[in-house]
């Protein structure tokens, strides 16, 4: 896990639990139980996320199937230096976007609405619908991993403020007050 | 630090989801606490994270394509069948089940071997709960729950875990949470809140893993929620699964008293 911020140093700075450097640890070494722990801590968030950006239960299950095949490959290049958050939420940025096939993160506005609500449940349903699948796919990786925009950025190699104004966007989509 | 309006707007959605520096995060909790339409907005934002939580809930059990789920089990690599299919390079997902279904053999045979000394559900998770809310638990503290939220956040807890209910309506003070490993909540990480009221202390534990197995010693409903009591050594526990996650209260009271509580919670607020 990841330590946002660190109160007195470079706020860019982050700490990882030796917990999960033990697991990664282990999960690189090709321990299948240590790889069965790193699926089993994180399939929730996983499912969410897919379940978000598919059509529908069928999609969002071959979605993780995908995922899940993947897995041991994937934490093989994964650096023990990095919390185990914000590699799943990387690694799922990159997949479901390359499966899913979405354009690369581009600059967007994300000016605040002048009023806000909180949506009843089915419209908050529709109103992430709507969002472009690549914003909204950033907007998630942030709500189910909690990965600094900063280290997201940087490990995707993309511009952090594009990160920022995408979840922005996403976050106030969903908020909007009156006609969204 | 003065901030123009404009710039807090753009701020305030990475501000809730507390992925801001703490002079920044200062600034704006300053701004939000004089400015109503800042701490609409702020709520606004929260709330809908909630919601978003809420509504796309956690995976079914298991999937077709996933091994039991005791091949979870963290236990599984002290075992020797582990090591032998550790090397072999393994990619497609048949393999992996195949390696993986090797260790959940192991830690099933580990978990049969021991299931004739597990103690009763309710006394392994009261156990706990006794540990984290001893007068000297070190625990994280904030001033509000929300503060001890964000501080959970700081402190690597994931969004779907960092959260410290608000339970003053019901004379519950808040005292501070400790974050569980997975060897203390079931296999995957969790937070435990500990609160006190009439000199007694409560805990409300969240985590991804199930905490409790087992027949229950007394069950209710609360808004298609089921509710499930076990009597621990310092008194009862009740486990309830919502929003994707398990969650526990925990206490000094009998196991009927602790659901009509956390029921009164969950229907009244």
């Amino acid at each position: 896990m990841v330590q946002r911020r660190s109160s007195d140093e470079d706020p860019k700075v982050q700490t990882v639990s030796l917990a999960d450097v033990r697991l990664l640890t282990r999960a690189k070494a090709g321990e299948p139980a240590a790889i069965a722990e790193i699926w089993q801590q994180w399939r929730n968030p996983l499912w969410s996320v897919c379940r978000a950006m598919a059509d529908d239960k069928g999609g969002a299950i071959e979605l993780l199937r995908a995922l899940y095949a993947e897995l041991p490959a994937a934490v093989r290049g994964w650096a023990r230096d990095t919390a185990l958050c914000c590699h799943v939420a990387t690694w799922v940025f990159r997949r479901l976007g390359a499966i899913l096939e979405l354009p690369a993160l581009s600059s967007i506005e994300a000016p605040a609405p002048h009023a806000v609500e909180v949506p009843s449940q089915e419209e908050a349903a529709r109103r992430l619908a709507r969002l472009s699948p690549r914003v909204r796919l950033v907007y998630l990786i942030d709500l189910f991993f909690g990965c600094p925009a900063s280290t997201t950025a940087s490990m995707l190699d993309v511009s952090e403020l594009d990160l920022r104004h995408a979840r922005s966007k996403a976050a106030w989509s969903l908020v909007a007050g009156g006609a969204s | 630090m003065s901030l123009a309006r404009e710039q807090l707007l753009d701020l305030l959605p990475c501000f809730v989801c507390g992925d801001l520096p703490p002079d920044l995060i200062a600034s704006i909790d300053a701004a939000v606490q004089d400015d109503p339409d800042l701490a609409q907005r702020v709520q606004a934002l929260h709330n809908s994270r909630e919601q978003c939580l809420e509504l796309l809930g956690s995976a079914p059990a298991s999937f077709d394509f996933e091994v039991p789920i005791h091949a979870a089990t963290p236990h599984a690599p002290s075992t020797p069948a582990a090591p032998a299919v550790a090397t072999e390079p393994t990619t497609g997902p048949a393999t992996m089940g195949l390696v993986l279904g090797i260790a959940a053999a192991a830690a099933l045979l580990v978990a049969v071997g021991s299931a004739s000394t597990r103690p009763p559900a309710g006394q392994v998770v009261g156990a706990m709960h006794a540990a984290v809310s001893s007068q000297d638990a070190a625990l994280v503290t904030a001033d509000s729950p929300r503060e001890l939220a964000a501080a959970l956040r700081d402190r690597g807890v994931s969004p779907q875990l960092a959260m410290a209910p608000d339970l003053s309506a019901m004379g519950f003070q808040m005292v501070g949470a400790s974050i569980l490993g997975p060897d203390e909540a079931g296999g995957a990480p969790g937070v435990a809140v500990v609160y006190e009221r009439d000199g007694e202390r409560f805990v409300c534990q969240i985590q991804l893993a199930r905490p409790t197995y087992g027949a229950p010693d007394a069950t209710d409903l609360a808004n298609g929620t089921v509710l499930r009591a076990y009597r621990t050594d310092q008194g009862a526990i009740v486990s309830w699964f919502g929003g994707g996650r398990w969650c526990v209260f925990g206490g000094p009271s009998e196991p009927i008293a602790m659901l009509e509580l956390v029921k009164a919670r969950m229907t009244r607020g």
